[in-house]
């Protein structure tokens, strides 16, 4: 495929360019707002027993992790040449991260997004249009993320001459997982310094959430040769993993093909991708982006998972204990870090606080009162 | 000896080839194989035969949609194979070519797949999302099993690329007029001609487009580009549910157009 190859040799020629890495941390640093903080959560950590800090990636620009990505991918493709940019987008923050940077680069953006996701994250729908981009309501399928990806990738396939798919996680054809990580590393770089000079030692865990794995794989990278700094990746376990209505790919998965990678996927006997269930749309995923399939068999990284019930009341300690609202896709990583506090009392337990939650209110009021959500 | 041999004769012979697209499943098993059976009865020289995929990323919405039916409706892949195996009993001369993703040949068990495309009557697969790149994956069991692996040419393939298709490629190549996806619509590349002499320069097998060709003055026109034959897909899942008489009619016209 001569794309995937114009695009591996021009991401390779860039990261290897100063200038070009040069000119991506400027913009990172004066309209990103990098880096981020480190933040020591004492009052939770006063209730729960370990040390918890949070990666405050909900202070990014945007308002995600996602940003880090899309800066680096839209620069990318101007260098590339091309003149059009088109993205994905589950829960809203990579389109909207995309959409910022096109505003700034000058290019025009068209972003694919599931029509159920579209209902549901509509403040950042919102965003999108302001920041002047295309957003086209995918209707097929489970009409999520997946779906967003199926239609991403045909409209590439017939416009890569002039345009560029900025992939918003790990996923998809080489170079995609490579490059994305790439440009999300800095995550966990910035945390392992932050560590050692805030707290004077690294954390015993590392926790993020996973739905294709971006915000986790940069975390997670930067603490992948520490052997005494355990990685965990939080799952969306959806209404239960003994359920049908989940997205927890390396609890339950096994091994697929699609999106031009191998990796792990839900699926029944015949191959046929399941749709999956999550409260937070940016986890709602079945496939997993290749890197984690590897760093679950290899034994690096766990894996576990949390309820769409459990997330929302982690979405509520972590706005009324620390006057912080998070992405419900990062509440599902701080859920496990409170269960995983009250085990391991003492522990430092660092979490990516990957996404703030301005965009869930809506749809975290409504479910708690369908649900009846004990909070 | 490959019943593809049936295609390459007539086209040595100064003939061309029509081998229309069926859905196996859509709307319901029955129906398909009874679009199968006209498609047969109204002089077709092969089959393409699709096995429905929730995500097939090659295909335009009619296909998908069509797909998304068919596995509501219960399709598996087992029914597809008996279905195949049914189909072939109603001619040994013309080849089938079992179009499907990868994943589900996957999914299946590489080595099982093909020795079920042997035992059904199959001649060849085509797998869209498997590159030439990864054929390793499964030319051996294919080899094993007298299948054909078919690949794709498209108007961005380069002479290098070229080459590596035809050190894997059987039965014949599978040329998209245009980049995108399946689909009725007509935006040929302007490429085409050059492609087809491309694909000529490197390989003996036939050369048979598809993508938006649906209609005989579309073949006529693939055909004085330069291709030995045309696919129709989408078209003939969209007349599926119409007047069953409606693709006896089109296939008959189709025929004709490519003898030409």
């Amino acid at each position: 495929m001569p794309i995937l190859e114009e695009l591996r040799v021009a991401f390779r020629s860039a990261e290897a360019d100063p200038d070009f890495m040069r000119g991506f941390s400027d913009v990172m640093r004066d309209w990103g707002g990098r880096p981020t903080p480190l933040y020591h959560a004492e009052n939770l950590s006063r209730e729960y027993g370990a040390s918890i800090y949070l990666k405050r990636e909900d202070l990014m620009h945007g308002g995600a992790h996602k940003t880090n990505n899309a800066v680096g991918q839209v620069l990318l493709a101007k260098r590339m040449g091309k003149t059009r940019i088109i993205a994905e987008t589950g829960a809203g923050q990579h389109g909207v991260a995309t959409a910022m940077a096109c505003a700034k680069f000058n290019m025009p953006c068209t972003v694919y997004m599931g029509a159920v996701d579209v209902a549901r994250q509509a403040p950042n729908v919102e965003r999108m249009k302001l920041l002047g981009a295309e957003v086209v309501a995918v209707e097929s399928g489970g009409k999520t993320l997946k779906d967003a990806i199926n239609d991403a990738m045909r409209d590439w396939i017939a416009s890569c001459d002039t345009t560029h798919y900025v992939i918003g996680t790990v996923a998809g054809p080489h170079p995609f997982p490579t490059m994305v990580k790439f440009f999300q590393e800095i995550i966990g770089r910035e945390a392992r310094e932050q560590c050692l000079s805030q707290i004077g030692r690294l954390p015993d865990y590392a926790l993020a959430c996973v739905g294709g794995g971006s915000n986790a794989i940069g975390l997670f990278s930067g603490f992948i040769n520490d052997s005494s700094v355990k990685l965990i990746g939080v799952e969306p376990a959806g209404h239960g993993l003994e359920t049908d209505k989940h997205g927890a790919v390396l609890c339950k998965g096994t091994v697929a093909v699609l999106h031009g990678m191998k990796t792990l996927g839900l699926q029944d006997e015949d191959g046929q991708i399941f749709e999956t269930h999550s409260i937070s749309a940016g986890l709602d995923y079945p496939l997993i982006g290749p890197e984690h399939a590897y760093l679950r068999d290899s034994g690096r990284a766990s894996y576990v998972a949390v309820t769409d019930d459990d997330a929302v009341r982690a979405f509520h300690i972590l706005s009324k204990h620390e006057g912080i609202i998070p992405a419900l896709e990062s509440s599902h990583a701080i859920s496990y870090a409170l269960k995983l506090a009250q085990e391991k009392p003492g522990s430092t337990i660092l979490v990516n606080l990957s996404g703030r939650g301005d965009k869930d209110l809506a749809h975290v009021r409504s479910y708690v009162e369908e649900h009846n959500v004990t909070i | 000896m490959s019943r593809y041999k049936f295609i390459s004769d007539k086209i040595a012979g100064g003939g061309h080839i029509y081998m229309p697209y069926v859905l196996l499943g859509y709307p319901d098993l029955e129906t398909s194989f009874a679009v199968a059976k006209t498609l047969i009865e109204s002089g077709v020289h092969g089959l393409e035969i699709g096995f429905p995929f929730r995500d097939p990323a090659a295909d335009g919405p009619v296909i998908e949609k069509a797909g998304n039916i068919a596995i509501d409706n219960g399709f598996k892949v087992n029914d597809g194979f008996a279905l195949i195996k049914k189909i072939r009993a109603l001619s040994n001369d013309i080849p089938l070519t079992l179009m499907l993703y990868y994943n589900m040949v996957l999914a299946r068990g590489i080595d099982k797949f093909f020795a079920d495309c042997k035992d059904a009557g199959v001649d060849g697969v085509l797998i869209p999302d498997m590159p030439p790149e990864r054929a390793d994956t499964v030319l051996d069991a294919a080899r094993a099993n007298d299948v054909d692996l078919v690949f794709i040419a498209a108007p961005t393939t380069t002479a290098e690329r070229m080459d590596l298709i035809a050190s894997v490629a059987g039965g014949f190549i599978y040329v998209v007029t245009r980049m995108g996806i399946t689909g009725t619509s007509e935006h040929y590349s302007d490429k085409l001609a050059a492609l087809f002499s491309l694909i000529k320069s490197k390989t003996d097998l036939p050369a048979i487009a598809g993508f938006g060709v649906s209609t005989p003055e579309q073949a006529q026109k693939m055909i004085a580009a330069g291709a030995d034959g045309v696919i129709t897909g989408s078209k003939i899942v969209e007349m599926t549910t119409q007047n069953p008489d409606l693709i006896s009619i089109h296939t008959q016209d189709m025929v004709k157009a490519v003898k030409g």
